[in-house]
């Protein structure tokens, strides 16, 4: 059987990331075939690509036997390929599975300065790393901004850090980069891994299944601050940390899907939050305008 | 007399609960070098972003090893973007202290 997923033409929600789930409690055979196709996308954001990552690091954890095949439609649009390549996608994928890639594709040769290209981590010491290249960018490319250096490294590192120490998955990927908007300059950092998610993370604590009714109801509890899944008071504070960081300066926010429920936040807000299509783990993208 | 930690003799910046197990424990040495009238300074100069799951760690940590109950502990040298991160991790570690413009003397745990 043949799946197709069709990424959205201007790939910039989180609700969006529905277009990318799979029929749930399907048992797959190597006959099968994932189509992700992203031949219509002429616009994508860092949690777009966060998420093609996540789909296909979804299917190849499929045991071998059962593995579909997995392909990608590359986009037609010739900027967002060249953004793919800049971003690092390809180097990305090939962390996952092995790829035929077609040879114009290979060597780009461009340049692009993201603030973090996707990264992979595995563990403390990558996410040290990547956070230590983070700062590096901002004293060499970045340097009208680094004011915007500490946002930007509570965000990216409370969000990698619930990524390795909670979500049960073998690390994340990071995409962080700086974009020249109509609306003005924004730095976006997205964080996703393919874990259990925040709720199911959550319930490994007993006390907690109780408190907690749905993924979405979970997502807006962990941003609340004090929920954790380790029996100690003083831990459950990531989010909420990530959350201060950006709800108290104009125009930044804070998006999270996990399972079947997203929360989006912005500035002074409370957050929104609704159901969506099962996705796995958990995927962030924060927003931080560089006038902030 | 004041001995000086200096944090950026590890990093420049600092993320992980790992990161803060191994500054506490490096800190835990440094401590066990000095003498009871030596004033224990962690000094925050050149360190340019923390956040506060590793601050947080470091702080547990080093009320682990009772380095808190040291007669004279203080925290200098921190810039404007990272003060916040230090005031609201001692805060919701329940960590007292006596601020002054330029340092925090740690007075004790209170739990």
């Amino acid at each position: 059987m043949e799946y197709i997923l069709e990424a959205p033409k201007v790939f910039d929600k989180i609700i969006q990331i529905d277009k990318l789930c799979l029929p749930r409690n399907r048992k797959y055979t190597p006959e099968d075939i994932i189509t992700i196709d992203l031949s219509n996308v002429c616009f994508i954001k860092p949690l777009g690509v966060i998420g093609v990552l996540l789909l296909v690091e979804y299917i190849t954890r499929i045991e071998v036997d059962k593995a579909p095949l997995v392909e990608i439609i590359p986009p037609k649009d010739d900027e967002v390929t060249d953004y793919l390549l800049r971003v690092n996608f390809i180097s990305a994928l090939k962390t996952l599975t092995e790829w035929n890639i077609p040879k114009e594709l290979k060597d780009s040769g461009r340049k692009l300065k993201p603030v973090i290209p996707i990264t992979k981590f595995r563990n403390p010491q990558d996410i040290e790393n990547i956070a230590h290249a983070m700062q590096e960018k901002f004293h060499s490319e970045f340097i009208g901004l680094t004011t915007l250096l500490q946002p930007c490294h509570v965000v990216f590192s409370e969000l990698a850090i619930n990524a390795m120490e909670h979500a049960n998955s073998n690390g994340g990927f990071v995409l962080a980069q700086q974009y020249d908007y109509i609306q003005g300059s924004m730095i976006e950092i997205a964080v996703g891994d393919c874990g259990i998610g925040i709720s199911k993370s959550l319930k490994q604590k007993p006390q907690n299944k109780k408190l907690i009714t749905s993924d979405r109801q979970a997502i807006t509890l962990v941003l609340s601050g004090g929920l954790s899944r380790i029996n100690d008071p003083y831990r459950g504070y990531g989010l909420n940390h990530v959350k201060e960081e950006l709800i108290h300066a104009p125009d930044r926010s804070l998006t999270i899907r996990s399972g079947n429920g997203y929360a989006i936040l912005g500035t002074g807000d409370r957050p929104y939050s609704a159901n969506c299509k099962y996705f796995p783990g958990t995927l962030a993208h924060a927003v931080i305008p560089c006038s902030s | 007399m004041k001995k000086h930690f200096k944090l950026s003799d590890y990093a420049i910046t600092y993320s992980t609960r790992a990161k803060g197990d191994e500054i506490a424990s490096a800190l835990s040495v440094f401590a066990k070098s000095l003498s009871d009238e030596d004033l224990l300074v962690i000094d925050f100069n050149d360190v340019e972003a923390i956040s506060y799951s590793f601050l947080d760690q470091f702080i547990s940590r080093i009320s682990e090893f009772n380095l808190l109950k040291r007669k004279e502990i203080s925290i200098s040298g921190w810039s404007q973007d990272v003060f916040p991160v230090i005031d609201k991790s001692l805060q919701h570690r329940h960590c007292e202290y006596s601020p002054s413009r330029n340092e925090l003397r740690l007075v004790c745990q209170s739990n």
